[in-house]
């Protein structure tokens, strides 16, 4: 008999036959899920009629009986086997093609021990969340901060300097949204000088950090939120990498207001160019607007009477760029771009 | 158009998917039934720390077998070498279900190997190419269901394992059926089980075309799945049933802040599900008398005239619905003085306070720093005026914006000040994260401080 009720046995039995590794470890993984779901059906309920603060304590107790059979499985799978319980391939073709597209730069077994201290970190984190009832005291909060230091260090000690940038940045570019592809019309660029681009837009920020501190509602030591844009330095990196030209197309594709007006014109289906002709008056008005209303010189009826006559001037010339029937198939949402305008003039 | 959101391989740029999947262990694992257990004798139950066995615990029986004599590159003489030697059929199952998948991993990894060895310039041409990632998102599914269909020439339909039923008891059916006897739950879960099928299989037509359940056939479908829920218990299971089943039920045992034996929920649940039975049972209301009621009651509540309610709608179903309405509050009244007569005055003022939902809000946080309940009274007496200034504040007609911000401001800090000397710094900091936001938000754009 190969099969043992003893699985270190069973293990062994298994390998004296020069059983392939592969086929052992899933046949561990699936006796292993087997007991497990048949332990985690015999933990004890809390009973029905239990009301109050002792049904929350019964389902706390529950919970972490739960978080600590699969820590045991996990554990009792790597003593049996002698590699992490195996993460991504037990769970579909997807988040298999997902992690050898995103992690394949990483060897194997890295890519597996980093997948299962995630976890590791995550479950411990869920823990204190769990005790602490989700309302986490300042107390919790350095918990969680320790864990994350404590993890980060690990992570340290097993990853080169190279892989954990590398990694960094592929978390920065899904967390960030990066991928925009109305980003880039008429933007082309190379894989490495996406990827520059990236590293340029990311700067200092650790987003392996940021994603652990979002999810467990923590703030940085006396920080707010990051400050969004770029700075001096990070644009005039971003100049030299992609040059002045594909520079202004790559940062009006990602204004809001250009994006407002490409929709306008493709929602009127006029041809792509509208869309930049009326994006540069809507420019050009904005910035002439605020050069009047900054100009301390002149009162403020002879102000509002200007920026009366540019709305006015402004609504001529996106007319003529629209042509008849698209201006007044559009005139509600031009009224809404000079509103602002106008509320300020009045 | 963003394609991020309309191409099935965005998912894979998506770090939160990408995370969750590598992160979700066992999403549904208990729902689904397990392997039957292994014939030969279940394992015995490691513990955490146990060693591996020796060579010394190595079956000698086989020590002139190797795994070379069963395994074949031809998955079907495979398969008959196992059963051959006496392979359990669920150790079969699993060990071709391992090769085969193993096999499948690779090409899912030969798949997507080209794309991973050139990442960024993948990413940069699918900036530039949506099909790319349509391509890759086709050829997974097709390696899904070559797979798939690989196992099923192996082991036939669902690879010659039993249907899964649709329908197991969770955790929560299970507590919820716990006062039935074994034999009674399974047969509920069978029952369930059947219906849901029932429903999974489209509708017909007369000429037997497919097309969805109307909404009459799922209710009547509803209706027999609870006559034959009726008939499987007795009275009194059946009582039990409907007590526990009650949204009422769930609800009360939520409540914190308050001490409720089992008596005492089964008498709260029983009083209101009493009067919604009261409230359903009601006069039936004719076509169009719904709305009428909604609006009826609507304008009572938010102090509009009836007249404008009659006005627009007509008089003699206003008339009606108002008629409707009183019974209803009568009913409520009525179920309400019994919660009071049973709980004793006491504990009927400490019932309605825990109710509240600032009240269990501010209990949460206090009890986290194991404070006095008095001080949670105290705080949540504190926000009730707290509110009611607000609304004063904000319904006063008469006021410039100026002025009413101005107001709000002022409610604001005095709000803030009140409630941090009541529950000091720092509980009070914790309740403005944890439900307190809304001190905060007076008078700022949105809710619930600007008009």
């Amino acid at each position: 008999m190969i099969e043992s009720d003893d699985y270190a046995v069973y293990v062994a039995n298994l390998r004296a036959v020069r059983c392939p590794e592969p086929i052992l470890r899933d046949l561990i993984v699936a006796e292993l899920e087997a007991l497990y779901r048949r332990r985690y059906c015999e933990l004890p309920e809390p009973r029905f009629w239990t009301g109050g603060a002792a049904r929350a304590q019964a389902s706390r107790d529950h919970r972490k009986a739960d978080r600590a059979l699969e820590a045991e499985k996990r554990a009792v799978y790597r003593e049996l086997v002698g590699v992490d319980w195996p993460s991504e391939e037990h769970e579909g073709f997807e988040s298999l093609a997902i992690s050898e597209f995103f992690l394949g730069f990483l060897p194997e077994e890295r890519r597996t021990r980093l997948v299962a201290s995630i976890k590791e970190r995550d479950a411990a984190a869920e823990a204190i969340r769990e005790a602490a009832d989700s309302i986490l005291l300042p107390s919790d909060r350095a918990q969680l901060r320790l864990l994350y230091e404590r993890w980060s260090a690990e992570l340290s000690a097993q990853f080169s300097p190279a892989e954990l940038s590398e990694m960094r940045l592929r978390i920065g570019f899904v967390k960030g949204g990066y991928l925009d592809d109305e980003d880039f019309e008429g933007v082309a660029v190379t894989g490495p000088e996406f990827r520059e681009l990236l590293r340029i837009q990311q700067g200092n920020a650790d987003l392996l950090r940021e994603e652990f501190f979002d999810r467990n509602d923590l703030e940085e030591p006396g920080g707010g939120a990051r400050v969004s844009g770029l700075d001096e330095p990070q644009q005039a990196e971003l100049r030299r990498l992609l040059g002045e030209e594909r520079l202004a197309t790559y940062e009006r594709n990602r204004d809001p207001q250009y994006r407002e007006t490409r929709n306008f014109v493709q929602e009127h289906e006029l041809p792509p160019t509208t869309a930049v002709q009326l994006y540069e008056v809507r420019q050009a008005l904005d910035a002439a607007a605020a050069e009047l209303r900054a100009d301390a010189s002149l009162p403020a009826e002879e102000r509002a009477a200007r920026l009366e006559a540019m709305a006015a001037d402004a609504s001529g010339a996106i007319g003529r760029i629209l042509g008849p029937a698209a201006a007044q198939a559009g005139a509600e949402q031009i009224r809404g771009w000079l509103e602002p305008l106008r509320k300020v003039s009045r | 158009m963003n394609w991020r959101r309309f191409t099935a391989l965005s998912l894979m740029l998506n770090l939160g998917l990408a995370l969750g999947l590598m992160h979700s262990s066992r999403t549904g694992a208990f729902s689904a039934p397990g392997r039957p257990p292994t014939p030969g004798g279940s394992r015995r139950e490691p513990a955490p720390g146990a060693s591996a066995a020796s060579a010394d615990g190595v079956n000698h029986d086989f020590a002139r077998f190797d795994w070379s004599q069963v395994a074949s590159r031809d998955l079907r003489a495979y398969r008959d070498n196992l059963r051959a030697i006496g392979c359990p059929e669920a150790t079969v199952r699993d060990i071709l279900t391992s090769v085969v998948e193993a096999d499948y991993r690779e090409r899912v990894r030969a798949l997507i190997r080209p794309y991973a060895a050139q990442f960024w310039d993948t990413v940069a041409r699918l900036l530039a190419d949506k099909k790319i990632a349509e391509d890759v998102v086709e050829s997974l599914n097709q390696l899904k269901s070559e797979k798939n269909r690989q196992l099923e020439e192996l082991f036939g339909p669902n690879r010659g394992q039993p249907q899964e039923p649709a329908f197991t008891l969770d955790a929560h059916q299970r507590q919820l059926l716990g006062f039935l006897p074994e034999e009674k739950q399974r047969q509920y879960a069978e029952l369930q089980n059947r219906f849901a099928e029932r429903l999974r299989q489209p509708g017909r037509t007369p000429d037997g075309n497919e097309r969805p359940w109307t909404p009459e056939e799922r209710q009547a479908l509803e209706r027999e799945k609870k006559e034959q829920l009726r008939a499987l218990m007795t009275d009194g299971e059946w009582a039990e049933y409907r007590l526990r089943n009650s949204s009422h039920s769930r609800r009360l045992s939520q409540l914190t802040g308050i001490d409720l034996s089992e008596d005492d929920l089964k008498a709260l649940a029983r009083i209101r599900i009493q009067a919604d039975e009261a409230r359903g049972a009601l006069p039936a209301t004719r076509s169009g008398m719904s709305a009428v009621e909604m609006s009826a009651a609507m304008a009572r509540r938010y102090g509009r005239t009836e007249a404008m309610v009659a006005e627009r709608d007509d008089p003699q179903a206003v008339a009606e619905a108002r008629r409707i309405e009183a019974q209803r509050e009568t009913i409520t009244r009525q179920a309400e003085d019994q919660v009071q007569a049973y709980l004793g005055e006491d504990r009927y003022a400490q019932f309605q306070r825990v109710q509240n939902p600032d009240y269990q809000q501010i209990r949460c946080v206090t009890d986290r720093y194991a404070l006095p309940e008095t001080l949670a009274a105290d705080v949540q007496e504190l926000t009730r005026i707290a509110r009611d200034q607000l609304e004063a504040v904000q319904s006063r007609g008469g006021w410039t914006d100026e002025q009413r911000a101005a107001a709000l401001a002022g409610l604001r800090a005095e709000t803030e000040r009140t409630l941090r000397q009541a529950m000091g710094a720092e509980v009070f900091d914790t309740y403005r994260r944890y439900g307190g936001q809304w001190v905060q938000e007076i008078g700022a754009q949105g809710e619930p401080g600007s008009d």
